[in-house]
């Protein structure tokens, strides 16, 4: 390659900067989602409502209606980067996601199989076994064959494939055997949607949880990402470092799972996308994806919700839209 | 085994504790023996080199003695405590270990990818201080880097690349380095700098290196020790003493004969 065609690596102060940036632009999304609806609300009222203040009706629709979905958006999409970006490293492929390896769906059949039995106080745990079941599926057979081989781009896809159709067509019994009035719709668990998010502490909590942790990983991560041998030799115990890391990447996809139903390409998107601007190094890129992930999904469920009101779209629609033509080009780029 | 008989008589802990010691060290991969009972010593100042044929064992060797991949049986320490009691982490403050090939899976500067060097050394919240970026651009420029370091690992040549992956080694400054094939991807003249490098550290640090190397004549050129490995069978001892045209040729299954003395010592093909 020659040397007038740059990477785009980052300085220091570069990063900081583009951390500074990001968070400035989750609050602007936030106070774009709570201001836009059937109601138009302007910003200065949207702030003023959130400390108590103006009319009646616009503080419940502000605090009560759009708050709450607006918050769980940012956690949902937080945690879905959060995962996808651990899950790239792990698999040392950037086409790693929790919904597209099947994580996701595993843990809505979870989460599913639990309020099909009634057992409500059951969903997380059960969403969580779902995530890790599929996460071992991934990991134990993507890379089957070679004794410590890599993980090939076309195993881990089929893999992927093969394992959320698996969890899809679980779904679909499971729903349609089901009493009517008992789950959420298919689309919920299928899509995903943030229609019905109306907590969002579960998920900023579990959001802050997962992100501390894998920060306490993070430079064990950049070794990691050059391959388990280097890895190994430069001290981490890699065994310890990877599981501990899975488990908190199923974790993060259960809790997005079971806030917003299997929304996809979140994970894919944003680690990708800010990998070119600033690099590699886990210690920016994660709290930057997290960052990213929130606000765009913010944007993407604003959106959902507007475009074509009085309908809302569910927002995996629009994820989707725009994950499925970047997953392709990423295909595409890495065929040459 | 054969090699020098003090060795083995040897306490495993001793006062002047050797940099690398095993004791017993038996290899099996695929149901194949490649070598038993092997004991081995390597002290400060000295550079081992191991040869032998395609299919050896030569890469599982290094790979066991970094305490990478276990080993059958026996016993390996540094500088006299037992690996199984040393953490990686502690592993890797004392030995470093370049693999025969690396792969790029992500992007990353030069520089970034000497400072992964300094893993080790930091702690779990810690960032690369100004003297650890100092260490990294000093070995960056030892091996003719300097000017690489904003640049995308992934843009550099076969040789760049492993020259930077010798840089990364040195700024991790381990008492103990082990390399599996340091010279591969180099033209001669960049091997030869390289091995220059790599040598002149075990020798004015009080370091200790055990490397992997085809070439005959470098491997008589550097090492003081030699480690020759084939047919199951290990023999261990002074370079000259091993490095000699009985057995390599038996090792190699081709007859070669020597020409010259000592360190100059060529081989051909008869």
């Amino acid at each position: 390659m020659p040397a007038s065609s740059p990477p785009a690596l980052a300085t220091p102060g570069r990063r900081l900067t583009l951390l500074a940036a990001l968070a400035l632009a989750a609050v602007a999304a936030l106070i774009l989602a709570l201001a836009v609806g059937s109601v138009a609300v302007d910003g200065l009222t949207v702030l003023r409502a959130l400390v108590g203040g103006g009319s009646e009706t616009t503080g419940a629709i502000v605090r009560e209606l759009r708050l709450p979905r607006a918050l769980s958006a940012f956690a949902v999409g937080g945690l879905l980067a959060l995962s996808g970006a651990t899950m790239q490293v792990l698999l040392r492929n950037p086409l790693a996601d929790p919904y597209v390896l099947g994580i996701s769906g595993g843990a809505a059949v979870g989460a599913l199989g639990a309020m099909l039995v009634g057992a409500s106080a059951m969903v997380t745990p059960a969403a969580l076994s779902g995530a890790l079941v599929s996460t071992l599926l991934v990991f134990g057979l993507a890379r089957t064959g070679a004794e410590r081989g890599p993980w090939t781009t076309t195993r881990l896809l089929l893999t992927g494939v093969v394992v959320a159709s698996g969890w899809g067509a679980l779904i679909a019994l499971m729903l349609t055997l089901a009493p009517d009035a008992q789950v959420k719709g298919m689309l919920f668990w299928l899509i995903g949607d943030l229609a019905g998010a109306t907590v969002a502490l579960p998920a900023l909590i579990t959001l802050a949880l997962t992100l501390g942790g894998a920060l306490a990983c993070a430079r064990d991560l950049n070794v990691l990402a050059r391959g388990e041998e280097v890895a190994a030799a430069l001290g981490v115990g890699v065994m310890r470092t990877t599981i501990f890391l899975c488990v908190l990447a199923a974790f993060a996809t259960a809790a997005a799972v079971t806030t917003a139903g299997s929304i996809g390409f979140v994970g894919l998107i944003v680690p990708h996308a800010l990998r070119i601007v600033i690099g590699n190094d886990q210690r920016v890129l994660l709290p930057a994806s997290v960052l990213a992930g929130g606000t765009l999904l913010v944007l993407a469920d604003t959106l959902a919700r507007t475009v074509a009101a009085p309908v809302q779209l569910p927002v995996g629609v629009i994820t989707a839209l725009v994950g499925v033509p970047m997953l392709l080009a990423l295909l595409a780029r890495g065929r040459s | 085994m054969s090699g020098t008989p003090p060795r083995s008589s040897r306490p495993l802990v001793s006062d002047a504790a050797p940099r690398l010691s095993c004791r017993d060290l038996s290899l099996w991969v695929g149901g194949k023996c490649l070598v038993a009972d092997f004991d081995l010593d390597v002290r400060a100042g000295e550079c081992w080199v191991v040869v032998g044929p395609n299919g050896a064992g030569k890469t599982t060797l290094v790979t066991a003695l970094a305490g990478i991949k276990s080993p059958a049986a026996g016993k390996i320490a540094y500088d006299g405590t037992a690996l199984t009691a040393l953490s990686p982490r502690e592993r890797a403050q004392r030995r470093g270990f370049l693999p025969q090939d690396s792969v790029d899976f992500f992007p990353a500067t030069v520089l970034e990818t000497a400072l992964i060097g300094r893993h080790p050394y930091l702690g779990r919240w810690q960032w690369e201080s100004a003297a650890d970026v100092e260490k990294a651009l000093a070995a960056l420029t030892a091996f003719g880097l300097a000017d690489f370091e904003a640049r995308d690992a992934r843009t550099l040549s076969g040789g760049e690349r492993r020259r930077l992956a010798l840089a990364a080694l040195v700024a991790q400054d381990p008492a103990l380095l082990l390399l599996d094939e340091p010279s591969s991807h180099l033209d001669l003249g960049q091997q030869i700098a390289a091995l220059d490098i790599v040598t002149a550290l075990a020798r004015s640090d009080g370091k200790a290196i055990v490397m992997v190397l085809h070439d005959l004549h470098l491997a008589l050129r550097y090492a003081d020790h030699a480690i020759a490995l084939g047919g199951g069978r290990a023999h261990a001892g002074a370079a000259c003493d091993i490095m000699t045209a009985p057995i390599l040729s038996e090792l190699f299954g081709h007859q070669l004969a020597a020409v010259g003395e000592a360190q100059t010592r060529s081989f051909l093909p008869v």
